[in-house]
């Protein structure tokens, strides 16, 4: 009410330094913007004064995120390998030797007609032998060996598309009743330990982003409250002739975005190194256990999501600062 | 218009800067404010600043009270002042020209208009060959009148200057106290404290005399002793 009154009293053209030309006032649009315009050249200015210092912010900014990204990118694609080599397992039956073969057939058809099973193949014994002998190179002999000597095997390819892997591990349970059957077979259980172990890497790499996080953003809260200090004359003097918490508080907010984005820019150029140096290893890996698989590079995803990461803990870790640490600096104001 | 009412400021370590100040200072008038060091010249120019509140009495300005007046209004009220200072308090990392123009960036000028007033300050002040520099390569008087031009170029009704001539030589100190009466001489209301009694002695305008912060006298005009009632 009083400022308005003060406006109004002193808009009166009474003195000649009342034409106080307000046609030159921007519209309010063009005035955020050319005020926004203005604070991201003074934080640019600002860091730019300080280039080494900027650096080793940015760097320890993109350290930090590229830690747990990088852990979290690793476990994304072992869990990929993963789900692949689940769904590699067969299960083999073990067919008692006391089965006949028109027993096993019937089996074989009622196994093929479970929604469970996607493929389901009868290995005679004799078959089993020969590949038995070509394994140990037995030529000569081969004739002599008693077919019973090895059980016939029903291999089957378990329908992973539409089951998870605890039905299908169900599923061998269930095997296992069956009359005329030895053994059923899912070797599973080293996945499965695997399985476990990523999880509890995955659980700790979560932990651990959430911590790196948080220490990001008390980076950038800290640096910015250096740097307010660094400039806090300039701060009281901008504050004496006439300018607001936000016109003083604007620059340092993008600041803190800027060092944001740009370490979300070096956590992907370092991710992006630390891969083209895994490359090989990780193709030759992948190699052994998918034909077509080729190491993904990072894209331009990766990036985007990176920096906008980075952006928003700036922007969380220089609000913090401007709001908890410029207040003491509101009425120290010294001519 | 400036009036003071009963204003007494006192420190929370009880030290009394200033006691019962009664004064008007009219609009257009150019009005000079001296006293010894220690006088209470700068709580003065503080308390009609907002830079700090007055513990008793009232304080308008062109009939609006400044004790009512909220935090958050307090910068479009100093938007609208033009505040020297003895120290001229230059932004040292700009240019002469973005300190100028820097009232105008803040009130939320166009680029061309920001131009055309800055240049026309500088012009006034002199500088405006030194538009580029940065204040370090100025001397202290050059400092002293960029700091007028910035305080000038949103041409404000009201002018506040707390020893502007505080650190120049005797003839800068006149040509800054000449530029300040051309000022007053189209409208505005002059406000300058200052210590130096045989400069405004000569400049014919009304003296407020602070002693102890007491108001000793609200009107003597230093030349012919010409009594203002206050």
């Amino acid at each position: 009410m009083e400022i308005m009154r003060f406006i109004v009293a002193n808009s009166s053209n009474h003195f000649k330094p009342t034409a106080y030309v307000n046609s030159a006032q921007l519209t309010w649009y063009r005035r955020i913007l050319s005020q926004h315009t203005y604070a991201v050249s003074l934080a640019i200015g600002r860091i730019s004064k300080t280039p080494f210092a900027t650096l080793l912010t940015i760097l320890v900014i993109g350290l930090a995120l590229a830690l747990p990204t990088g852990v979290l990118l690793v476990l994304s694609s072992s869990q990929a390998l993963i789900n692949k080599l689940d769904n590699g397992t067969q299960i083999s039956l073990f067919i008692e030797s006391t089965m006949t073969t028109a027993e096993v057939q019937q089996l074989e058809q009622q196994l093929s007609h479970d929604q469970r099973v996607a493929k389901v193949r009868y290995i005679a014994p004799s078959e089993v032998m020969r590949s038995f002998q070509s394994a140990l190179g037995i030529r000569e002999n081969a004739h002599s060996m008693e077919e019973s000597f090895l059980p016939g095997i029903l291999e089957i390819v378990p329908a992973y598309q539409k089951y998870k892997s605890e039905q299908i591990a169900q599923f061998v349970e269930e095997l296992k009743q069956l009359p005329g059957i030895e053994v059923a077979q899912l070797d599973i259980d080293w996945i499965n330990r695997l399985q476990a172990i990523m999880n509890i890497i995955e659980q700790a790499a979560l932990l651990l982003l959430i911590l790196v996080s948080t220490g990001v953003m008390l980076i950038i809260a800290n640096t910015i409250r250096l740097i307010q200090e660094l400039y806090r004359d300039e701060l009281e003097i901008m504050r004496l002739i006439g300018a607001n918490n936000s016109f003083v508080r604007r620059p340092f907010v993008y600041t803190g975005l800027l060092y944001g984005i740009f370490g979300g820019l070096v956590a992907w150029l370092i991710l992006d190194f630390f891969l083209v140096y895994l490359r090989q290893p990780l193709q030759d890996l992948l190699n052994l256990y998918m034909n077509q698989a080729s190491v993904s590079e990072l894209d331009f995803q990766t990036l985007i999501i990176l920096t906008m990461i980075g952006a928003v803990f700036g922007l969380i870790g220089s609000l913090i600062s401007v709001f908890v640490f410029s207040l003491k600096q509101e009425n120290e104001i010294i001519i | 218009m400036i009036r003071f009412e009963s204003v007494a400021k006192s420190y929370a370590n009880g030290y009394q800067a200033l006691s019962d100040i009664n004064c008007t200072v009219q609009s257009g008038e150019m009005v000079f404010l001296t006293g010894h060091s220690g006088a209470g010249k700068s709580t003065l120019l503080k308390l009609l600043t907002l830079i700090e509140r007055p513990t008793k009495g009232t304080i308008h300005i062109n009939d609006v009270c400044l004790n009512k007046l909220k935090n958050r209004h307090k910068p479009k009220l100093r938007q609208r002042l033009g505040i020297i200072f003895q120290n001229p308090k230059l932004l040292e990392n700009h240019s002469v020209y973005e300190n100028v123009a820097l009232p105008l960036v803040i009130s939320g000028c166009c680029q061309t208009e920001i131009k055309r007033r800055v240049r026309a300050a500088l012009d006034k002040v002199g500088l405006l060959r030194k538009e580029k520099l940065f204040p370090e390569s100025l001397s202290g008087g050059e400092q002293q009148r960029v700091g007028i031009a910035r305080a000038i170029v949103h041409k404000p009704r009201i002018l506040i200057a707390d020893e502007p001539t505080g650190n120049l030589d005797p003839e800068l100190s006149k040509e800054i106290m000449d530029l300040f009466q051309a000022f007053n001489q189209v409208g505005v209301t002059v406000l300058v404290a200052s210590h130096d009694l045989g400069l405004i002695g000569i400049m014919k305008h009304r003296i407020l005399t602070l002693y102890q912060g007491k108001m000793l006298s609200t009107g003597v005009h230093f030349g012919n002793n010409e009594v203002h009632s206050g």
